[in-house]
């Protein structure tokens, strides 16, 4: 981060545009925040404006800045220079501020806005769900994590390209003269095709990708154990034996960690952005004055 | 009927042999198989707000174009909401290198840009709201990604920003379901288009060993391999780089000619280019590249969304002798020329079709089509907006010239990152201009007829010969190479009118040649006195956005022996598959929008794909 550099830079000397800079708008972040996430601190609600205080914690922080850089810890006189430097900074800051330098500054405004958001949004980085909380956001979301029911089959193409008008009267006859005939090798009968004789444990979508949509409704309605059709694809004419039916069901935790993982990540942090804009919507009243056929389209009508 | 008899009247009525081995296959045939029995769909090339010039307009980023590519709904740069017909099996994303992820960083004012004077101005035009000032931005922007020196110090920005991409495809890679291939766009020479999209076997942990290797690191695509060609030893992963859009470069990117534009290839640079770009994107918006008319003048379906009038900032018009280093099908004869002299081939590559939107969306689909990037995405009039601004008018593209094209089809043996680029890696892969086909295609000296009857096509296939992007073995006996292929429709899209097989060959007197075979085709068509076979017919509604499927066949398949074989040519043949026309995405936008466009645009489309080819070497 370059608030790094900066903030290691030495005393002195330093002009009033670079005061505008990251440093400083960090400090109003960090004031920002917390006050946005953590609310007033009892004892001391509004600070003084004229009492500037560097903490321990601040000065450990700036040297640890500096260790950053140079890969060492700060002389005596180097910290000094830093903890200079910072209440320089902190001085001409406020001064800047309250002359309203800050308000119509688009730069210090968008990175405002930004630097926020992050505070906000960026702490699911922190976040490491629970256990409890995966499950939970797996249970109401059991669809999306659902296992599909799968099917196995096999199939036999007739083409209605060779078999013309009989491509139905061949199939159906088929069907018939199969009967009872459960592990007949599928790939033995029919009509030469790119698609597979043997499927085994497809999702519908699958299926669907293979066969066109038409035919996987019409498998998924099958019995198991017995040849049945004509099935109508995309390409022609099928007769099927369904092998097996795995029902779908909803997923453990255990199968799914990973999606969960991403997918609760995901979600929570389209939640923080919407509750932290709502929570600051709360607190302010905001009205646009749209000119005149500008406006949404609900009160232009 | 008993089933004993049943089955030989099967097997008569269908004339097929069915040998010893395959009467008795076991309940599972399939159980280890060791090729590939599954074609997986990516897209290769995609850009999101990450990338530079998408960043100016796309506010889409990273993570949604994953969930976008594997099925899920998001939400546009416009605010619309858009999934996928049918998901993509994997993705490679690949921003561009040049200034990688500084976008975001700059519509977010950070002050490291801000505090640089071309950071500042970009900024403040990009903040004014005003479309015109924001594209005029953009374009500027753009432009300076081509300069030699980088036009903002940005080099934190860009690690911090390929790391994150490398952890969210780590994160988003879930083998089996949806592949995440790392990658990126080196983006070379802003006019000329020598730009090439680098593709890592492995994940964050060996990506991360590197940043992208910018046209600022070098403009020279030749120092890009070296780089790369260094990076595998180092590091023992594997990559390899897919260039695209030749038909943009202005004669360069199948030049015979290293980047210098003077000294000819020599076998060093030859052997470098070949073991790192195996593959070619030769379908994608910015127009189609395996064929030209001018240099196919026989070839009937050679003029498909041609983009031939300038290089990509069309800041320099083409001329006629820069087309033939700029199409595959040349590149293909004049590689088998450069193997001729120098031992080694340059051009041996396979083909995929990538979108290269910019869009963060791969929806290349006709009936959900986004466009190019995000200033053409869905919207009445889009078919009328600049594409591509070019300083002279005439060079400018407009929203209906886009082609909705394509993906990239891979045989893998399994839906993984390993999988899939070891079969980039063979070239085990077709390209598409954007329907999903399925298309088998073997050389060997064996194929014979009763082979299209068999029903374990891809058995027969793998062990009478070697699939698409393979070698012909070495010739025994006196006859001519022989090919199955066989096709499938997409269930979704049309019918198939034809496949033929291209062939290109070198003459003793060093020229080459070319001919288009058709040698399969639906119906009871016959080939005229011209040899041509007459067109399939079209069923589209215009109007309606409609097609029928009454003319074309679901699937087509044929052996085929080289009729005019010379065992002393190099020679290389490659499938392409021809649906019937269907709606382009134009009249599906039409009809959708209720809108009339200019009698210019074309209003349906004869979707294909081209096959890697197979060699034959003397």
């Amino acid at each position: 981060m370059s608030a790094g550099s900066a903030d290691a830079g030495g005393p002195g000397g330093e002009r009033f545009g670079r005061l505008l800079r990251e440093p400083l708008v960090h400090f109003a972040i960090l004031g920002a925040s917390i006050f946005v996430l953590y609310g007033y601190v009892a004892e001391d609600p509004i600070p003084d404006e004229r009492r500037i205080e560097v903490s321990a914690a601040k000065v450990e922080q700036l040297a640890e800045l500096f260790a950053r850089t140079w890969q060492r810890r700060p002389t005596r006189g180097e910290l000094q220079a830093l903890v200079d430097g910072f209440v320089r900074e902190e001085l001409a800051y406020r001064e800047g501020v309250s002359l309203g330098l800050d308000r119509d500054d688009t730069v210090v405004r968008r990175r405002v806005r930004q630097k926020l958001e992050f505070t906000a949004v960026g702490l699911t980085k922190a976040l490491r769900p629970t256990d409890e909380e995966l499950v939970t956001h797996l249970r109401e979301n059991a669809e999306r994590f659902r296992r599909p029911s799968r099917l196995s089959f096999r199939q036999v193409f007739v083409d209605p390209k060779l078999r013309g008008e009989d491509t139905r009267r061949f199939a159906t006859n088929l069907v018939a003269s199969l009967q009872g005939e459960s592990s007949l090798p599928a790939e033995a009968l029919g009509d030469p095709t790119l698609l597979d004789h043997v499927h085994t444990q497809l999702a519908r979508e699958q299926i669907e990708r293979l066969f066109g949509d038409q035919f996987a409704s019409a498998v998924d309605r099958l019995e198991v154990g017995s040849w049945q059709g004509p099935i109508q694809s995309a390409y022609g004419v099928h007769v099927v034996f369904l092998d097996e039916r795995t029902a779908g069901r909803v997923a453990s935790l255990e199968e799914v960690r990973g999606d969960v993982l991403r997918e609760w990540e995901h979600a929570r942090r389209e939640e923080l952005t919407e509750d932290f804009y709502r929570g600051l919507e709360g607190k302010y009243e905001v009205r646009v004055d749209w000119p005149e056929g500008l406006g949404p389209e609900r009160d232009a009508k | 009927m008993k089933i004993e008899s049943l089955i030989v009247a099967v097997l008569l009525a269908c004339a097929v042999p069915v040998g010893a081995a395959e009467s008795q296959v076991e309940y599972s045939p399939y159980a280890g198989r060791d090729y590939p029995t599954s074609v997986y769909w990516g897209d290769t090339h995609l850009h999101t707000a990450v990338s530079v010039d998408a960043g100016t307009m796309c506010t889409v980023g990273q993570e949604d174009a994953f969930r976008f590519a594997r099925g899920e709904e998001i939400t546009t740069t416009h605010g619309l909401k858009a999934k996928l017909g049918r998901p993509l099996d994997f993705l490679v994303l690949t921003d561009h290198a040049e200034m990688y992820g500084l976008m975001p960083r700059l519509k977010a004012g950070d002050s490291d840009i801000l505090s640089q004077e071309k950071g500042k101005r970009w900024y403040d035009m990009l903040q004014t709201g005003d479309h015109d000032t924001i594209f005029a931005a953009a374009m500027e922007i753009v432009a300076s990604l081509s300069k030699k020196d980088p036009p903002l110090k940005a080099d934190a920005v860009v690690k911090k920003s390929w790391q994150a991409y490398t952890g969210l495809a780590d994160q988003y890679n879930e083998p089996g379901r949806f592949t995440t291939l790392i990658g990126y766009e080196y983006t070379t020479m802003g006019g000329d288009n020598l730009h090439r999209n680098v593709v890592f076997r492995g994940g964050a942990a060996l990506a991360n060993q590197t940043v992208p290797f910018s046209q600022f690191d070098s403009q020279n695509p030749e120092d890009l391999w070296t780089a790369l060609d260094a990076f595998q030893k180092r590091t023992g992963g594997e990559v390899l780089a897919i260039p695209h859009n030749g038909n943009l470069s202005n004669g360069r990117m199948f030049s015979v000619n290293k980047f210098d534009g003077k000294t000819p290839y020599d076998t060093e640079l030859a052997t470098l280019r070949a073991r790192l770009e195996p593959i070619y994107e030769v379908t994608q918006i910015k127009g189609d590249g395996e064929a030209h008319p001018m240099l196919s003048p026989n070839d009937e379906f050679a003029d498909f969304d041609t983009w031939d009038k300038s290089n990509l900032n069309g800041t320099e018009a083409k001329t006629p002798d820069m087309i033939k280093a700029e199409y595959a099908r040349e590149a293909l004869k004049t590689g088998l020329a450069l193997e001729d002299k120098l031992g080694v081939n340059p051009f041996k590559f396979g083909m995929v079709g990538g979108s290269d939107a910019h869009t963060a969306m791969a929806a290349v689909e006709e009936d959900n089509f986004f466009g190019k990037h995000s200033g053409v995405e869905p919207e009445p009039q889009r078919w009328e907006h600049l594409v591509i601004e070019a300083p002279t008018p005439e060079f400018s593209i407009y929203g209906w010239q886009q082609a909705a094209a394509g993906y990239a089809a891979v045989w893998a043996t399994e839906n993984s990152r390993e999988a899939i680029f070891d079969a980039m890696k063979r070239k085990e892969t077709y390209a598409t201009t954007g329907s999903r086909m399925t298309v088998r295609f073997f050389g060997g000296w064996d194929f014979g007829d009763a082979d299209i009857k068999t029903r374990y096509l891809a058995r027969v296939g793998y062990s009478k010969g070697v699939p698409m992007g393979g070698d012909l073995p070495k010739r025994s006996a006196d006859r001519a190479p022989s090919f199955l292929v066989a096709a499938m429709k997409d269930p979704m899209s049309g019918n198939l009118d034809r496949i033929q097989i291209v062939k290109g060959w070198l003459n003793t007197d060093g020229t080459t040649d070319e001919k288009v075979y058709d040698v399969a085709w639906s119906g009871e068509r016959e080939p005229g006195a011209d040899g041509k076979l007459p067109s399939v017919g079209n069923t589209v509604d215009v109007e309606n956005a409609i097609w029928a499927d009454t003319i074309g066949a679901p699937e087509l398949n044929a052996v085929w022996r080289d009729p005019d074989f010379d065992p002393d040519q190099r020679a290389f043949y490659y499938a392409r598959v021809i649906e019937i026309p269907t709606p382009r995405w134009t009249a599906y936008e039409a009809k959708r929008f209720g809108i009339k466009m200019s009698d210019k645009v074309a209003m349906t489309t004869e979707e294909r794909a081209y096959t890697s080819p197979i060699w034959y070497t003397p």
